[in-house]
């Protein structure tokens, strides 16, 4: 398609945010805040509300004067330059279309203002129309649209443009549920075909994990960690990522032995804490040394129920608490001796169903995967 | 939010999608009756005069009677003579330039007020306020002293060695200069309403397309604003057309507006019927503006969405 090997020629170019701070007051701060954006990447800010997602997208976009930090876009300084001059998309919550122009002059807005000649611009904004599936639409005034539409317009009003990067401050929020997974794929089908530098900004974790090629989590203004959606979610680095991107039992405890490659026994805190066989994999670090502090982080998914398998590692009889079906999934809480209550899942399937109506008088044989623990600083 | 936000106590803004009248099903009928004493009071203190007006100013003039019931035209002929045109065409051309001064000083000034913090925007409305509670009379008085021959402007003139620099007083730019002042207020609390119900997203959107901040003001704050700063700049005309304590005391000979003639008629010379005939001169320029500024409105609105139709369906093919 023309009008994408057009868009092709964007300038792209790479982002790094250095330290950035910035000061509302003595109490509000948000950073110092770093990370790196390669070229062509969709990367999120993950957080939850209030920690200092859209302060940074708007010091990037320059509607914020950081107070500390530099941002550099393709390793030139950026946050000296006027915010309309740093010629960056941006496209928002509220869609922000100019109710006194017509989709087709919203698109070509910035066209027109950098004075782009009538040919050339009826023709890009007709390609950039086309490109978000609205090219019928032009003539139509933004108030006689769906939401979603809107949002495709204020998207291809940045497009349009061939930003080297560009930034999205959670614009699916404002859409229904069905509507926000349809423009989610969408979206990033775009972004690939483009090769479109991206960063996202979003509290809605699926959305994050299913889009992001990385992903920063972001809590009280500064960030907990960055790295690709896996790596977040099977190796989070910190309490507050392992609590806030997906389930997680998060269990406090110390090392009791440390052996070779990465195998530990992890003595769960408590009355007679039960002691259970870790094995780190590639990537997790070092063991601490015996006797330190650590919590294990294990999400309900890898608790596996009723297994009769040959690794008796981890193994416990445990006490049924509550089951909760969630269509999909079910959630049991288990109880087991010398453990802290446990949530466990598994895909509602007939015989997982079964399996788990016939544990008899109430007990359930209960196994964790060594590999399946990970451990974060306790 | 801001606390003193204006916007819902002046008339005028941004356009924005009306309900339909009488929506919810409940019956119009009934409400008419709230007006009731608004009606009478139009009644009894406008439509009756008014007619009262129209009636004496096609009577003839007598010079002991006042007036006899004698219907002529000959009031609003004598409207016709040079001296009166003269005095129309100047009252039209103060009240016209006034405005424009208005609007120039004025938009930006509300702008401001609409992006400002709130106390900066509760000193900037005190200040703006504050002087319609002072008597135009006193006002005036008060530009006499900095403009006058012997003046605050011409003494420091002349006490820096230089000549006079200010000759304004009892000319029409005096006019003006004080006609401003009164009518400023009126043509920024209406603007500054509209402005405030532009959403920042829509500048911060712009600024990010590319817009500098004169592009972003004339294709994005004008444009949104315009309703706003119509129906001020309606206001300020209207009021500076029908002033008579400003133009006596500022304007000399040749700055009279018809305000004064209509004075003098009814005050000095006693001739009611041509007072009448002249106040429903200023009644029809008045309702003339009005339904004028409206057309021109409703045509520009036209213009734009046909313009842009046009425009698009040309892209489209
Ligand atoms: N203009 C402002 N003045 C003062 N404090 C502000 C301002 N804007 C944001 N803050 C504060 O800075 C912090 C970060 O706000 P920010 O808007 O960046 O959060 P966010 O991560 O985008 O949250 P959300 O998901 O709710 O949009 C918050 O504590 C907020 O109250
Ligand atoms: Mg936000």
């Amino acid at each position: 398609m023309s009008a994408i090997d057009q868009m092709r020629q964007a300038v792209r170019a790479s982002l790094e945010v250095r330290g950035l701070t910035k000061a509302y007051s003595s109490e509000v701060s948000v950073g110092p805040i770093s990370f790196d954006v390669r070229e062509g990447e969709f990367f999120s800010l993950l957080g939850p509300s209030g920690c200092g997602k859209t302060t940074t997208l708007r010091c990037i976009a320059g509607f914020e004067r950081p107070t500390g930090g530099e941002i550099l876009l393709g390793g030139a300084r950026l946050d000296t330059v006027p915010a309309h001059r740093r010629d960056l998309g941006l496209v928002f919550q509220s869609h922000a279309l100019f109710p006194h122009l017509t989709v087709a002059e919203n698109v070509g807005f910035g066209l027109s203002v950098r004075k782009v000649e009538a040919a050339e611009r009826r023709r890009r904004v007709a390609d950039a129309l086309a490109l978000v599936g609205l090219a019928d639409l032009g003539s139509r005034w933004p108030q006689q649209i769906s939401g979603g539409q809107q949002q495709r317009v204020a998207l291809a009003r940045s497009l349009v443009l061939r930003p080297p990067l560009l930034l999205l401050d959670e614009p699916l929020s404002s859409l229904d549920l069905k509507l926000r997974q349809q423009m989610r794929e969408e979206l990033r089908r775009l972004q690939k075909q483009l090769g479109q530098t991206t960063v996202f900004v979003t509290h809605d974790q699926t959305e994050a994990l299913a889009m992001s090629d990385r992903l920063a989590v972001l809590s009280g203004g500064r960030i907990e960690q960055i790295g690709t959606p896996e790596q977040i979610y099977r190796r989070p680095t910190t309490r507050f990522v392992a609590g806030f991107i997906g389930q997680a039992n998060i269990l406090d405890a110390t090392i009791a032995v440390r052996g070779d490659d990465g195998v530990a026994g992890l003595r769960v805190a408590g009355p007679d804490g039960v002691v259970l066989r870790v094995r780190l994999g590639e990537g997790s670090g070092a063991v601490p040394p015996p006797g330190s502090a650590a919590a294990a982080v294990i999400r309900p998914e890898d608790v596996v129920l009723g297994d009769d398998g040959p690794d008796a590692e981890n193994t416990f009889r445990a006490q049924v608490r509550d089951i909760e079906y969630l269509g999909e999934d079910t959630q049991v809480t288990l109880e087991a001796p010398g453990l802290p209550p446990l949530l466990a899942s598994f895909k509602t399937t007939r015989t997982a169903s079964a399996r788990l109506a016939a544990r008899g008088s109430g007990t359930l044989r209960v196994r964790i995967d060594a590999a399946d623990i990970h451990l974060i600083p306790g | 939010m801001r606390p003193t936000s204006i916007s819902s106590r002046v008339e005028g803004g941004a356009p924005a999608p009306r309900p339909p009248r009488g929506a919810a099903g409940d019956a119009p009928s009934a409400r008419v009756w709230l007006s009731g004493p608004y009606v009478v009071l139009l009644l009894v203190a406008l439509v009756v005069p008014l007619a009262h007006l129209g009636a004496i100013s096609i009577f003839t003039h007598h010079p002991r009677l006042m007036f006899v019931a004698e219907p002529t035209l000959e009031n609003y002929a004598r409207l016709l003579q040079p001296y009166y045109l003269e005095v129309l065409v100047r009252t039209l051309r103060i009240g016209l330039v006034t405005t424009l001064c208005c609007m120039v000083l004025g938009v930006p000034l509300a702008y401001w007020l609409a992006r400002c913090g709130p106390t900066a925007l509760g000193i900037g409305l005190f200040l703006l306020v504050m002087p319609m509670m002072v008597s135009t009379v006193v006002r005036a008085f008060g530009w006499m002293i900095i403009l006058g021959r012997n003046g605050v402007i011409n003494q420091i003139s002349v006490g820096l060695g230089f000549e006079r620099w200010l000759f304004v007083m009892n000319t029409e730019t005096a006019v003006v200069i004080a006609l401003v002042q009164i009518c400023l207020p009126l043509l920024v609390l209406p603007t500054l309403a509209s402005i405030e119900r532009i959403p920042r997203s829509l500048e911060e959107a712009a600024a990010n397309l590319g817009a500098s901040p004169v592009q972003l003001f004339r294709r994005v704050i004008l444009p949104l604003a315009a309703p706003g700063i119509a129906s001020g700049a309606v206001l300020a005309f209207l009021v500076a057309i029908g002033v008579v304590v400003t133009p006596a005391l500022m304007g000399g000979r040749g700055s009279r507006m018809i305000g004064n003639e209509i004075y003098d008629q009814l005050i000095t010379a006693l001739n009611w019927p041509f007072a009448s005939a002249m106040a429903i001169a200023l009644i029809a320029i008045v309702l003339g503006a009005v339904i004028a500024s409206r057309a021109a409105a409703a045509a520009a609105e036209r213009f734009r969405r046909e313009a842009a139709r046009r425009r698009a369906s040309a892209g489209g093919a």
